[in-house]
This record gives structure tokens, sequence and C-alpha cells, in this order.
């Protein structure tokens, strides 16, 4: 085996000019393949790290609570109850809080804006304690200080908000200023009350501008509601990835203590009031999701962002395979007296072939290695600059003001597994060829 | 070497000669470049038909070609929204008809129309009040029996809020309030209250109104988007506009219009809908119910949704639906509410005969849309300053713009007069400001914004919490209600003047051209003319003024680019690796052609020719597969596959056309990608020296 690969190395080196074109073409397509993948894992993280400490767990057990057919509350009832029965069933825990969710409009002396708001025990939310950063004055204030103001903890008292840059500066507000929060209670009555900013925090992704957070006593207060209510569950588990699983057995388990369980219904919680309020029962039913149910509206920014780059990733392959195919060719006539003159001393037809191969295997094996090696450490460069994207629209797609890119080992070795085997397929045909060639035509053959 | 027409006769006659006897080469070369054209075509003829179809849903619905807004507004102008939940706050026009006389004088400007936009949450009223106020009516006009019967109904509705107390009682953090109220509502369930109220009926209808009718709860609410316009001149400007239900708002009148998208899409009946949007699925997408596990699960669904339309049923309706159901299904067993059930249990055999059967049988008995043309609406809105605004205003009908139906953008707001916004908005008129100026004079406040002088008016630090809580005492529930009664009949009857809209503020203007081409000069024109007349507006194009939405057609545009270029860095390295080992085949003619007199520079025309003549084979082959592809596209349509998608086509299929422009751009492309690939094999030929050909043969 050795010999083959010895004479395919001194092949290539021979033809200098068509390896280095080849090899840098195949390395460049590498390269852009293992980026767009780290660009969309990274764009997946920051979904997943927004999402499970804004907005829901790795599994929720949410429920909806209907005091007459045609109305719903997206509430647990007896949450303490339900949550002995998750703590018992569900596996794999990492740990379980709970949260209470409303809908609000925030009023300042400058601005106002409609958002969710998050009712959390700050102490026990260790998710949010991780992913949410207090941000200095000068982010959100224009002759603010550049340190933090304010403290995160403080959002244990009643009646404290905490907010996220963008919406400190729609608001026009800073640490300490007065807001009003009005919202509208279960019985269709209108609350509002007055709270102190106790923090500003730096956005984390789109999710961020859609919620601000209270203690979740002030929010149970402001919507008059009793101490055995709240809005959701929130399961933890220790490997995301067992997310589905998780939900399907917390589930049968609660079904099996006697709760009514609701159909699972891929879907964000406020996304399915059409429906249950539809629907003819009342009383209480718990809904169980996952994170990715709760964001799936964000995840087609996923699918269209992988869609775009199969596409181009397939268009380049393409063009690259007619491009080996066709060097190969010429390597192939270039050669022809060559190959007539092995076979006639004697060498099989198959050894032939191994030998074209292998040169195109090599020749693909180190381009592809160095393009993704490359791809890796770029992506790693870009990601460490931090770079600020300029377009609302684009930080949209992104979830984020800043490119993230995420290189993980199995990319780069899938990625030179995959184009190596490809550039092999493409060699297989003019390699035939070459090894069906008679000795004598080949030796006779001219130029 | 002069080059005279005989050798460019001789090089093009070399260069398509050397396309077929170097036909394995060229075939390779000539499928990248094929194939790249193609992409190009497909490319931009997709891009410009989503733009063309997109820039239509945005000019021809509400944005016009430019829009006006307050040069010192804190944020950009977004019709359809900038990303945020929040409001944006876009300033003020407080001089519209200032603006609206100059822009209107100038030459290409064919109308200015005033705008504001906002969300509210609007209800069409509480069922107990609408109960109550026919009982009054039959009281008064003394006719025992209905009132009889209208008893039974309200006293229904009584169980059922007792019961819904009951469970609220659960939910709250303070039940001995509800507890309270579940004690009024037992005493208007109880026997002897309604003896007591045949005797005297005044103050016991008068206790239900009061006392019961607050408790019980609303409809459900509504949350539409709405554009606050002159709605005479929003109708003659935008030519699309028409009304599909009911009628135009009279002149003068206060009434919104309902996008039709809206009222099918949000207002429609839960199973109507759910019938309209399954049957599209099985037509547009081929899908089947039994294979289709989205379908599947929606079907499942919709069956126990069967409440929306039984619970609407008279008794007598729902009789008589109940022996139809019996035969159609052929069932004997069963209540409406399991024969409806199992009506809606379709498959794909039965769902076009039941389908039909709803519309025919079913949809008259029901109220078919949750807002009818002609009711009422509570619409309660925040104002700029954060309080809470309500105003009653008519329904008269919904609105399409014609062609645009599918279309997302066109689809998602509703229209309403100008008037009715304003008070919406929190506007105060210029009397009222100069009235609250002159009291803050006197008490010493310097100056009034608009949005500060409602606080003026009504006190800072007013507190919504406080006026929700005396909500209790007796007192304030009659104010209330003579407040409501008061605010009915002051929306209803106010009529407004063609100056009274005039004379008010927008928020911002659509500028219609009498040519969209001249739409850079006109911005220009605004400009100039601001500078002038200091009227403090500033003009941006549509695509600006649409906010997140034209900026991701700039996005798609960029990505796009993107694609064809690295696809065409790479084809050209390809291409370029082609030439070199085609040129170093060659070296041997080369030298031949050198050596019997050929200059360089022939040699180099020479390679150039044969790639271009390469190119513009392969150019046509290719822009005639693309311009094929999309004509076929075109007439067939390509389907959206997601949300997004039927977004970014505004519907559920685009249909492309492929413009000259674009076969000329991707032709040029590929001519230009297979010069700058053959530049350097061509030099590398020119090196070769006469002596190589005698040599090469050897």
């Amino acid at each position: 085996m050795g010999i083959y690969v010895l004479i395919a190395y001194r092949n290539l080196v021979q033809a200098k000019r068509r390896t280095l074109l080849l090899g840098l073409a195949l390395a460049s397509v590498t390269m852009l393949l293992v980026m767009l993948l780290s660009w969309s894992s990274g764009i997946s993280e920051t979904m997943v790290r927004s999402a499970t400490a804004l907005s829901s767990g790795h599994v929720n057990v949410g429920g909806f609570y209907k005091s007459t057919p045609s109305d719903t509350a997206p509430l647990v009832v007896d949450v303490a109850q339900v949550r002995t029965a998750v703590e018992k069933h569900a596996k794999n825990v990492d740990y379980i809080i709970t949260r209470q969710r409303g809908w609000a409009r925030l009023v300042s002396d400058s601005g106002s804006i409609q958002t969710g708001i998050g009712g959390i025990d700050i102490r026990a939310d260790r998710r949010f304690l991780e992913v949410v950063q207090l941000s200095a004055e000068s982010e959100y204030l224009d002759d603010g200080r550049r340190q933090i103001i304010g403290n995160i903890d403080d959002l244990a008292k009643d009646n404290r908000v905490l907010l996220f840059v963008k919406q400190a500066k729609q608001l026009g507000v800073q640490v300490g200023d007065q807001l009003t929060v009005t919202i509208e209670t279960l019985t269709g009555q209108t609350n509002s009350v007055d709270v102190t900013v106790a923090a500003v925090a730096q956005d984390v992704g789109l999710l961020s501008g859609w919620n601000i957070y209270m203690s979740e006593t002030s929010v149970r207060k402001i919507y008059d509601l009793s101490d055995t209510a709240a809005g959701v569950i929130m399961v933890y588990l220790k490997d995301i990835s067992e997310a589905n699983q998780a939900m399907k057995t917390i589930g049968l388990g609660l079904e099996k203590d006697g709760y009514k369980v609701m159909e699972h219904d891929p879907n964000p919680f406020w996304a399915k009031f059409d429906t249950v309020i539809a629907e003819d029962w009342v009383g209480q039913k718990l809904d169980l999701t996952t994170w990715r149910d709760e964001v799936n509206f964000l995840t087609w920014i996923l699918r269209a962002i992988d869609s775009v780059s199969f596409l181009l990733i397939s268009i380049l392959v393409v063009i690259i395979s007619i491009g080996i195919m066709n060097a190969m060719w010429i390597s192939v006539r270039e050669r022809t007296n060559e190959i007539g003159t092995v076979r006639a001393l004697g060498m099989a037809k198959n050894r032939v072939l191994t030998l074209f191969m292998t040169e195109a295997l090599l020749l693909g094996f180190a381009s592809t290695l160095l393009g993704a090696t490359l791809g890796a450490i770029l992506s790693l460069a870009i990601d460490a600059l931090q770079l600020v994207v300029p377009s609302r629209a684009v930080q949209i797609m992104l979830m984020s003001d800043t490119l993230h890119f995420s290189v993980s080992i199995s990319t780069v070795i899938g990625s030179t597994i995959a184009f190596t085997v490809i550039v092999g397929l493409a060699a297989i045909w003019p390699a035939y060829r070459a090894s069906q060639l008679q000795p004598v035509t080949a030796i006779n053959h001219v130029g | 070497m002069k080059l005279t027409s005989s050798s460019l006769r001789m090089l093009s006659d070399l260069a398509f000669r050397n396309l077929f006897s170097h036909w394995q080469k060229n075939l390779i070369v000539g499928s990248i470049m094929c194939f790249g054209t193609i992409l190009v075509v497909l490319g931009t003829a997709l891009l410009d038909s989503i733009e063309t179809s997109m820039s239509r849903s945005i000019i021809s619905s509400f944005g016009g070609h430019l829009q006006l807004y307050a040069k010192d507004a804190r944020d950009d102008l977004a019709l359809f929204g900038g990303g945020m939940m929040g409001a944006s706050d876009i300033g003020e026009l407080s001089r519209f008809d200032q603006i609206r006389k100059r822009l209107e004088k100038e030459p290409g400007i064919k109308a200015v129309v005033p705008m504001g936009i906002s969300r509210a949450s609007m209800s069409t009223g509480n069922e107990m009040d609408r109960l109550l106020e026919t009982l009054r009516q039959h009281v008064k006009e003394n006719q025992p029996q209905k009132v009889e019967k209208q008893a039974v109904k309200i006293r229904a509705v009584l169980d059922l809020l007792a019961n819904e107390l009951e469970r609220k009682k659960l939910l709250s953090a303070a039940p001995e309030k509800i507890s309270a109220e579940l004690s009024r509502v037992q005493r208007a369930q109880s026997e002897e209250f309604w003896e007591q109220l045949i005797a005297d009926p005044e103050t016991h209808i008068t206790f239900l109104e009061s006392k019961i009718a607050p408790i019980s709860p609303d409809d459900r609410l509504i949350y539409l988007k709405y554009l606050g316009t002159d709605l005479d001149r929003f109708a003659k400007s935008f030519d699309r506009f028409e009304i599909v239900r009911g009628t135009m708002v009279p002149s003068g009148e206060r009434g919104f219009l309902i996008n039709q998208k809206v009222y099918d899409k949000w207002l429609k009946n839960k199973i109507a809908r759910e019938l309209d949007e399954i049957k599209n699925e099985m037509e547009e997408e081929g899908s089947t119910i039994a294979e289709d596990a989205k379908l599947t699960a929606r079907v499942r669904r919709m069956s126990r949704l069967y409440r929306v339309v039984t619970y609407q049923l008279d008794p007598d309706d729902s009789d008589a639906l109940k022996l139809k159901l019996q035969k159609f299904l052929g069932k004997e067993q069963g209540d409406i509410n399991e024969l409806f059930q199992s009506f809606l249990t379709v498959d794909d055999k039965n769902f076009s005969a039941r389908y039909g059967f709803f519309y025919k049988e079913v949809a008259p008995l029901i109220k078919l849309y949750r807002v009818a043309i002609g009711e009422y609406l509570n619409t309660r809105s925040y104002t700029k300053s954060g309080y809470v605004k309500s105003v009653r205003t008519k329904v008269y009908g919904t609105f399409r713009f014609k062609g645009l139906e599918a279309s997302d953008l066109a689809g998602q707001t509703s229209l309403v007069d100008l008037m009715t916004f304003r008070e919406l908005y929190g506007a105060i008129s210029d009397e009222t400001r100069d009235e609250v100026k002159a009291i803050q004079k006197e008490i010493g406040i310097d100056d009034v914004s608009r949005s500060s002088a409602e606080d003026a008016l009504f006190g800072e630090s007013m507190d919504l919490e406080e006026v929700v809580e005396t909500d209790d005492s007796e007192v304030d529930s009659d104010i209330e209600i003579k407040f409501n009664a008061s605010l009915r009949e002051s929306n209803e009857s106010t009529k407004f003047t063609q100056d009274d809209i005039d004379q008010g503020l927008a928020l911002n203007a659509a500028v219609l051209l009498e040519n969209p081409s001249s739409l850079e000069r006109m911005l220009k024109r605004v400009a100039e003319i601001e500078e002038e007349d200091n009227l403090g507006v500033q003009a941006v194009s549509w695509r600006k003024a649409s906010g997140i939405v034209g900026q991701f057609i700039v996005l798609v545009r960029v990505v796009l680019y993107v694609i064809i270029s690295i696809t065409f860095l790479v084809a050209l390295v390809i291409i370029n690796n082609s030439m070199i080992m085609a040129t170093m085949e060659r070296v041997k003619e080369i030298g031949t052609i050198r050596a019997i007199g050929a200059q360089r520079k022939f040699v180099l025309l020479m390679f150039l020719m044969e790639t271009m003549a390469l190119g513009i084979v392969s150019g046509l082959i290719g822009a005639g597969i693309g311009a094929g592809i999309i004509k076929a596209l075109g007439s067939v349509g390509l389907p959206a596959t997601s949300k997004q998608m039927v977004f970014l086509f505004s519907g559920p299929r685009l249909f492309p056309t492929v413009e000259p422009h674009h076969l000329i751009f991707a032709s040029v492309v590929i001519l230009l990608v297979s010069i700058i690939s053959t530049l350097y094999p061509a030099l590398i030929a020119t090196r070769v020296e006469p002596v190589v050909a005698m040599q090469a043969g050897e």
C-alpha cells in the first residue's frame, strides 16, 4: 500500500500546478462548508441559550384552566402537587423551577412597550442568573457611567423589575426609575402597579426584547392570583437532547396520577389560546412542551440558513466534481504511455485503478483537511472578534447582535471525510477507464 | 500584426472548429458555464419577481411611493413593524394640512394621504348587557310571553356565571371578593327575585345591569392593527382598494372597515376557519387526511371544537339541525353535541360533502363571524401617555386590495376614520391645548406638549388601580353605566367635516406619485421643500418605510449575490484549471502555429476567441434553459412551503416572470467569467516558443 501512496504523491508533485489549483478549490469549498456549519450551529446555540434562560425550561409543564367552556387562563392551579408529581416522574433532572407568565404594557414618562412578564424566583433560577448579565449604564444611557448600576438580587423584592438594554432605551429609563405596569386580570379587569427598575441587563438575542422579569410574588399580586397557582413548571435536564423523551415520560406519569394532559401540540403556549378556548371542557388540563416547541416560531430561521447552505454546497460540489473528473481525465491522457508501459510490464488492471484512486484520494484528503482546519480557525477567529451585525433584519435572523460561530471537532472531521469521499467518487470513472486501457494501444498512444 | 477582417474571420473559424476538436474539455467547461448561467437567470428572475410582488403589496396597499413623517421623530417609521413589540415613536405631523397643501402643488405628486397606525383591543360587548337590553325592551312593550322566554335565557347564563365564579375562587388571591359577587349572582338566580322582577321590573333590571352585568365576562377581545386615515381620500388614491362586504363609511361619519383577510383569518367561526384551511391544504398542496400527519392531528383537534357551533344554536334550530345531521350521517343515536362531533370527524372521502353541508345547513344558523357588519365595537387603546381610552365605533364593512388578496402585508391592517384614530391616540384639539396652556400659565408650568397635556388635564398621578378598586362600590357602577351610555351616544352621533379631518394631526402620510420612476427625484424634492418652507417633515421611500420587511428583501438579495459570487469564484478556479491543462496539451499545436508565422497576440486572441465562443454557446443554452424553467414556473407557480415563504411570495404561490435583462445580465456575467478564466492559460500559451513544437513530438 505504501508504494501506491508514494507513487501517487510523486505524481501529484510532478503535476504541481494542477494539484495546487485543484487542491485550492477543494480546500476553499471545504473551508466554506465548515464555516457555514459552524455558523448554523452557532445560531442554534444562541437560540437554545436564550430560549432556555428566558422563556422555557428543557421541558415545560404548563397548563390551561378554564372556568367556563369559553375562556381560559394559562395556569397550573395546584402547582405544588403537580410539581411533586413531576419530580417523581422525571429522570436525569438537573433542577426544577416554577415561574409566572404574564402579558403587560409598560409605560414610562417617555415611551411604552408591550411585553411578556416572567415572574421568577431569582435565587432558584440558575440558568437565568448564568445567562443574564447586567449591563453598564453607558449601554442604555447617553451619558451613563461605564459601570453596572443596580443589583440583580433586588429582583427578589416586591415590585422591582429587570429590563434589557433595548427596552430601557425604548422607555428612556435607568436603574431606580419608576414605571407603570398595566395588565388585564383573568376576570377582565385592568390592574396597574408602579414598579422600580432594579437592573438593566445586556440583550440576550431577540427573545430578550419580548420579556421583562419581576419576582414571582409581585406578578402573582398584580394578577390577583392565589398562592397555589403558577404559570409553568420548568424542568431542566442534565442533557437537553433527552427533552423529547423526558416530556413523554413525564406526561405519561402525570396521566397515570390522574391529571388530564392535553395532546402534544408543538407550539408555544400563547399560540394555543384560540384552540383551548374553543374546546368544551372546564377545569384544569396540563400541557407539556419542550423548549423547541416554545420557540418554534424561530426555528424557521435555522431551517432557512441550513437550506441555503445546503443549496450552495451542493452547487459547489457539482462544479468541483466536474473539475476533478476533468483533471483526472487529462492526467490519464497525459500518462497513457506510462500506463501502457506498466501494464506491459505486468501490472494488473485493478492495481492501475488503485493507483489513480490513491492519487485522487490523497489530493482530496490533504486539501479538505487543510480547508476544514482553516475553516475552523477562521470561524473561531470571527467568533472571538464579536463582530457586530449592522442590519436589524440580520440581527433578527441571527437572534443576536454579534456573529457567533460554534466549531466542533465532529464538523471538521465530518466535512473532511465527506469531501474526500466525493473526490473519490468523482475519480472512479476516469480511473476505471485508465485501468481498462490495452497495453499495446496505450504504448502507441501519442500525445 | 494588424488585425484584418480576414484574420478575424480566421480566428473565429478556428475558435468554432476548436470547440468540436477539443470537445471533451469543452463539454466540461461548457457545462459549468451553462450551469452558472442557469443559476444566475433563475436567481435574479425569482428575486425580482419576489420584489415586484412585495413592492406592489406595499405601495398599493398602505405605503404609497413615499412616506412622510416628523423630522424630529425618535424612531424610524416602520409601517409593518420594526421587530420590537413597543410602539415606535415617530412623532406627529401636527399641521398636516399645510404639508398636504404644499406638496399637492408640486407637479408629479398625485395625492398625499394622512395616516396613523396603532393597535387596539376590541370587544363586541357583554352577553348579559345584550340580554338585558332585550329584556328591558320586552318589558317596555308589555309582552309578558317574550319576557318569560328572555328570563329563561338570562337564568341559564346566570347558572353559567355562578359556576364560573366558583371555579375562579380557586385561582384568586382574594376569594372573599369573589364570594361576595357569587352571593349577588345567587340572589339573581332565586325564584323570588324573578317573581319580584315581574312586579317591579325597573329596580330589578337595574340591579342586574349594575350588579351582575359588570361581573359577567365580556366577549373575548379582538386585537386589531388599524390605520387611521381620511377614508375618502384613501379610497380615491389607492385604486386597488375595494369594499367586499357592507358599505364604505359615509363621508363625515365614524366607522371601521375590517381587512377581509383579518376577517377571514381571525374573526371567522373557528370551525368554519378550520374547514376552510383543511380544504385549502387538500386542494392546494394535494395533502390527504389519511397520510399527512399534521392534517390528521388537525382534524382530530377540530372535532373537539364542536362547541363553538352547538353553543350558538337556538333550541329550535338545534332540534332541526339534529334531525338533519341524523339523516346526513345515517345515525339515530346521540345529542346534538355528539352528532356534530362525529360530523366533524372528517376523512378524505367524506370531506367535500361535509364541507358543503356545513355551509349550506349549519352556517346560516350561527354567527359566522365574531363581528357582524353593522355591529358596534368597543375599542380600547392605550393613548400615548399610557391611559386607556375607549371608543365605540360601528363596523361598516370589509375591504381588500384587488390583486393583493393573498398578500400578508396588504392583509394585516384594518381601516378607521382619522377622527376615531385621533381620539384613541389621545390627541387633543388646539383649543383644548390653548386652554390647558392658559391654566398652566396660571399655575406656573411652562410648556405643554400634546402627550403631557392629558396629564395636565387629568392630573399626572391618576392611578388606574384606584379606578379598578372603586368598581365595587355601588355608586361607581351606576356612574359607569351612565358614562358608557353617554359614550355610546356621543360617539354614534359625532359627525365631522372635511375641515375637521384636515386641521388635525396625522402621524405619517403616504405620497402617491404620478410616475413611480421619479421616486428618487421626488425624495430630493421633498427635502428641498422642507429646507425652504420648514414644514417639519422628512420623506422616505416605501422600501425604507416598510421597516423590517424592506430590510429582509435586501438581505435575501445579498444572500443571492453572495451565493452567485462564491459559485463563480469556485467555477473560475475549476475552469482556469481545465484551461491550463488543455493548453498544456496543445503546446505542440501552438508551437506549430507560431512556427508558421503567427504572432503572440494572435495566439492570445485565438485562445480568448475560443473561450468566448464557448461562453456564448453555453451562455445561450443556459439562458434558454433558465428562461424555460422560469416560464414553466410562471404557469404552474412555485409553491411556498412555509409561512415565511408565503409572506415572501405575497401569496401561496409565486408566478415568476423572466425579463430580457435577466438573460443579458447572466450572459454578460458568464462571458466575463470565461474571459477572466482564460487569461492566464492564454498567457501561458503565448509564451510557447516555436521550437517547442518540434521538440514535443520526440
